[in-house]
């Protein structure tokens, strides 16, 4: 689908202009993508997080649907509340979704997103993942890469980014996916896919995040292709089980000649000034590898 | 209407039934767990129509309440001890989203050590939450005040949270008999409206929670949760009154005073240990001691006013508190300290901590205890510190 | 000096004025002022909006904690503010005061409105900033050669404490450019003249008041909801240092413009082509950048 034919079918904003997000945040970007394909039928819970305050401040709000804030770690066990209380009143058509960070997704909130997803609370959760606790200014959290530089990994991250996606998928939910706020069209694709699928959804997407990631406001879409181009960042869902590489990732895999190196990505943030060139060495490695074997999986039940 | 012989956790569940509570989320702990596991079996086999959602933590289980209640309807949950401990954050949650939520508390101490059995700190530490505080002090007082409590909470001058408070063992796992009233009163009596204050509604799209700046209406909105609990006193009574007229019973509104008038001694407590007051009381006045007792029923809003006017009949109040903050003493004789100090013709406050960790009290020590307070009325003495009870 | 000089200063998130008050704190110290305090102010927006931050600065300790009201100096550091709010920069400054401008433009100044016996002085900072490749992700620190603006103006606290200041704040590699600055803007920052009606008596101190149409708690509802608006912060296209501008010749109307706003700012007109909502456009960027026939520009936004 291209750009304008999307216009003629979602022209409708839910994420209203005049917000307090920052200048190019690649979240906002996200849900505005999200909200187009899910419609006015869509009730949001928010945990702790940037999107508690991007939608600006009381009296006013950017989200022209209903937009519940809740406590960091409460996002999931919120939204499981909300669709018991609309099923106990009989409500069947309204699609109840949880919009949270990473930090509240892989650490703190994930002991509810797990309970929630072995209930098969019919819900979808998005993490939009910016990679570190933006809120705060920007510490580490569970899904940081390695490498990057935060407030409290100065000397950049030992350890290595959680792979939230994979875990939700071994909860055998019926969907998983991933996607990325420079592709609005495979996210909203895959919005539009998981709203009439029933049970837990998860859709993680990264959102490049300018003052966190320390790049040009105008570079939020650029830095977020880059990842998917470089094989950083993979966009693929899960569907019953069965793992299918999106196009864009596909495309790096049939076209070598379309992959950028990874150093490309990484030498384009702030962040990740302090990588020295044999860790890029590394990475690179790493990425090569992950993507033979991705090749091998793609079409594949990936559990036992 | 007929009289079943229950235990205090199977009274509770009972009541939530009777209230037709939509949606109920819940984690167990004991002494707590026969309330849902009762719940469970009412929704099985058909007598309960609600959504039950069986939480991995009690922090989600008051989340869940949280958005079910944010739907409009009716919710229930339970808890206690480090339950309610580590829900800490939502309880918060819930009242300044001023949800009516009902919650029994059946409390119990928090470790370490483990130690499963009575003490009111577990909910006394939650005093500052926003939540109304009911203590009660028999079976048939939990079933009450759990239909009393849908009452007040969602009063649309109130529409604040309540928690239902009994002591673990002592009334949940103990059997008395319960009046259980017929369906059709009770329905008339909490009629269940969905409130307006904060509903999600998809053609209303409203946010919640998002940021206010110091200079906005924070202060404002704390002060409103302030007066609804304010107003929440008059609606207690009120509440207590209108039931009392539909089934013949009231157990005290407020606080329930015992043959208090002409009282040299009045002993003031909460929960089981006031009711055995009474019988404290009747010994006394047997040996020709002017004694009187007052329960504490509600703790949150703290009914000062009536304390007050109960303190003016009588020379001295003991205090028994089945709660410790270390390094202060017990949070009803503070509390009623307070709300005494700078008034004319109060009385003496003694102080007494008892029944920790599930510690026995026993008639005898209840009746002793208030034999040292008419010792020390009648040597024109004063209070001394905390009075341990059976310290060994 | 007498009792407390009290500091705001105006600027934008990301320009550095919460880091440059800080600094003017330790310089200040250094000088002697035994009292000193430095106060960032914390708000909803992120980069991009209009916030400010306080300093006092007094020879005995300082045991006030609330937030200034009636400053001796302001410092405005991004000059589109001044333009755009002038009697909100000026709020409560005091008679005799300081008023320590990035301006480049002779327009701002001419308009300008100052109480009585107030100092103009200004610097350029935007360009010593752009010269000395002081940046941090593409927006200008303006903040730290306005350090140096304001130790012209007033005469506190001198190059010397600053530097050292400087020296104690940042990692070395970092140490040169910001002294550099500081000291460029010291030089070059110049006092203007003001003619007799450019001065009017002083703008009382306010506390600010955000929400208009609430006026009393009984106007309150039990809870606080808030309901969709565009513009939940205010108009966003404040913001802007740099505007897109769609060259129609050049536009094919693919619209990748729209779909990858990130404000949503872009609408669609009735011939198909992308329009931007200046009110609340950010200038972040992201539309000049994707747009794959290079028909926007992004031009310095003359507000
Ligand atoms: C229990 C609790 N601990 C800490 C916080 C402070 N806090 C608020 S948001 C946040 C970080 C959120 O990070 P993430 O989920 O990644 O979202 P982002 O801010 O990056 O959008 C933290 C630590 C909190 N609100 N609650
Ligand atoms: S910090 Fe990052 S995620 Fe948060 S609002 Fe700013 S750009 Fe968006
Ligand atoms: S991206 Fe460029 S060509 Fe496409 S509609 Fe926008 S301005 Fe026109
Ligand atoms: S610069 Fe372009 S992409 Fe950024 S807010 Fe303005 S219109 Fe949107
Ligand atoms: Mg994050």
């Amino acid at each position: 689908m291209s750009a304008k034919k999307v216009f003629q079918e979602a022209p409708e904003e839910y994420v209203l202009p005049g917000n307090s997000a920052c200048q190019g945040c690649g979240s906002t970007l996200a849900l505005r993508w999200v909200l187009k394909a899910l419609g006015k039928k869509t009730v949001i819970v928010n945990p702790a997080s940037c999107g508690c305050v991007y939608v600006g401040l009381y009296p006013r709000t950017a989200i022209s649907v209903p937009y519940i804030q809740v406590a960091f770690a409460a996002g999931p066990a919120a939204a499981s509340g909300i669709v018991g209380g609309l099923e106990a009143r009989g409500e069947k058509d309204v699609t109840v979704i949880c919009w949270a960070g990473d930090g509240g997704t892989a650490d703190i909130g994930v002991s509810s997103l797990s309970g929630s997803a072995e209930r098969n609370t019919n819900y979808i959760y998005f993490c939009y993942d910016n990679e570190a606790y933006m809120n705060t200014g920007t510490q580490r959290s569970g899904s940081t890469p390695a490498g990057a530089w935060t407030t409290t990994t100065p000397m950049g991250k030992k350890e290595g980014k959680k792979d939230m996606a994979l875990i939700m998928a071994a909860h055998r939910i019926p969907y998983v996916a991933t996607s990325c706020s420079s592709y609005p069209l495979d996210l909203y694709d895959k919005t539009k896919k998981a709203k009439i699928i029933k049970g837990t959804r998860y859709i993680h997407i990264l959102t490049p995040c300018p003052p966190g990631w320390r790049f040009d406001t105008e570079l939020t879409v650029k830095i977020g292709r880059l990842a998917v181009q470089s094989g950083m960042w993979l966009l693929y869902e899960i569907e019953n089980g069965v793992f299918h590489l999106s196009a864009p990732s596909r495309k790096i895999l049939e076209n070598p000649e379309k992959r950028v190196s990874v150093r490309d990505y990484i030498k384009a943030q702030g962040r990740f000034r302090v990588v020295r060139e044999d860790e890029i060495k590394r990475l690179q490695e790493t990425i090569d590898e992950k993507l033979e074997k991705v090749a091998e999986l793609d079409g594949k039940p990936l559990f036992f | 209407m007929e009289t079943l012989i229950l235990t205090g956790n199977h009274a509770v569940a009972y009541a939530v039934k009777m209230a037709r509570v939509q949606f109920i989320s819940c984690y167990p702990i004991t002494p707590q767990t026969g309330i849902v596991e009762k719940l469970s079996d009412f929704i099985l086999n058909g007598e309960l129509e609600a959504v039950f959602v069986p939480v991995e933590s009690e922090h989600s289980a008051m989340a869940a309440c949280i958005g079910a209640s944010l739907t409009g309807v009716r919710t229930f949950t339970a808890t206690c001890s480090h339950g309610l401990a580590y829900m800490h954050e939502m309880v918060h949650w819930a009242s300044a989203t001023r949800l009516p939520i009902i919650m029994a508390v059946v409390n119990r101490t928090i470790g370490p050590p483990w130690n499963i059995w009575a003490e009111h700190g577990d909910s006394i530490s939650q005093r500052d939450t926003g939540w109304i505080q009911l203590y009660t002090s028999n079976h048939q007082e939990a079933f009450d005040t759990v239909l009393q409590a849908y009452k007040v909470a969602e009063d649309p001058d109130v529409l604040l949270p309540v928690m239902v408070c009994l002591e673990g063992f002592v009334l949940s796992h103990t059997v008395q008999p319960v009046v259980i009233p017929n369906q059709e009163d009770v329905d008339a009596f909490i009629p269940h409206e969905p409130w307006k204050h904060i509903i999600i509604d998809v053609d209303n799209p409203i946010t919640h929670g998002n940021l206010q700046m110091p200079e906005d209406w924070f202060y404002e909105f704390r002060f409103l949760m302030h007066r609804a609990m304010e107003a929440a006193k008059e609606k207690i009574v009120r509440c207590s009154k209108d039931f009392e007229k539909t089934f013949g019973r009231n157990h005290g509104h407020l606080v329930e005073e015992y043959k208090c008038d002409g009282a040299d001694v009045i002993l003031l407590s909460m929960g089981s240990l006031a009711d055995q007051a009474k019988v404290a009381v009747d010994v006394l006045r047997d040996e020709g001691y002017k004694a009187g007792a007052l329960k504490l029923r509600a703790f949150r809003p703290f009914p000062e006013e009536e304390l007050r006017r109960v303190a003016k009949k009588t020379k001295c109040i003991l205090v028994i508190d089945r709660n410790l903050s270390p390094g202060k003493g017990g949070a009803v004789a503070s509390e009623l300290k307070a709300a005494l100090y700078g008034f004319k013709g109060m009385p003496m406050v003694l102080e007494c901590v008892a029944g920790l960790g599930g510690r026995d009290v026993t008639l005898e020590e209840e009746v002793n205890l208030m034999k040292q307070a008419f010792k020390v009325v009648e040597e024109g003495g004063e209070p001394s510190g905390i009075i341990w009870l059976g310290l060994k | 000096m007498n009792g407390i000089f009290e500091v705001r200063w105006h600027g934008r998130g990301g320009q550095g004025i919460v880091t440059a008050s800080k600094i003017l704190a330790i310089a200040a110290f250094n000088e002697g002022f035994v009292g000193v305090q430095s106060i960032p102010w914390i708000g909803a927006e992120r980069r991009g909006a209009q916030i400010e931050a306080y300093n006092r600065i007094s020879y005995a300790p300082i045991l006030l904690h609330s937030q200034v009201y009636a400053p001796n100096a302001v410092i405005v550091v991004d000059q589109s503010i001044l333009s755009e709010n002038s009697s909100t920069t000026i709020r409560g400054l005091k008679k005799n005061g300081f008023l320590v401008l990035n301006a480049a433009h002779s327009n701002v100044l001419s308009s300008l409105r100052v109480p009585e016996g107030c100092s103009v002085y200004v610097v350029d900072a935007t360009s010593i900033c752009l010269e000395l490749g002081l940046q941090v992700a593409g927006l200008e620190i303006l903040a730290i050669p306005m350090l140096g603006a304001f130790a012209k103006a007033t005469d506190l606290v001198s190059i010397k404490s600053l530097e050292n200041a400087i020296k104690s704040f940042f990692e070395a590699d970092s140490v040169k450019k910001n002294v550099d600055a500081i000291l460029k803007a010291y030089w070059s920052t110049r006092k203007v003249h003001l003619k007799p009606e450019q001065y009017l008596s002083p703008i009382p101190p306010s506390k600010p008041v955000r929400i208009p149409e609430i006026h009393h708690w009984t106007d309150l509802p039990p809870v606080p909801t808030s309901t969709p608006s565009k513009g939940s912060i205010g108009k966003t296209g404040d913001w802007r240092t740099h505007k897109p501008v769609v060259d129609r010749e050049k536009c094919s109307k693919c619209l990748f413009c729209w779909m990858y706003c990130p404000e949503a700012a872009i609408n669609v007109d009735s011939d198909g082509f992308p329009e931007i909502d200046y009110d609340y456009c950010k200038g972040c960027g992201v539309c000049f950048n994707e747009c794959p026939r290079e028909a926007i520009s992004m031009l310095v936004d003359e507000k």
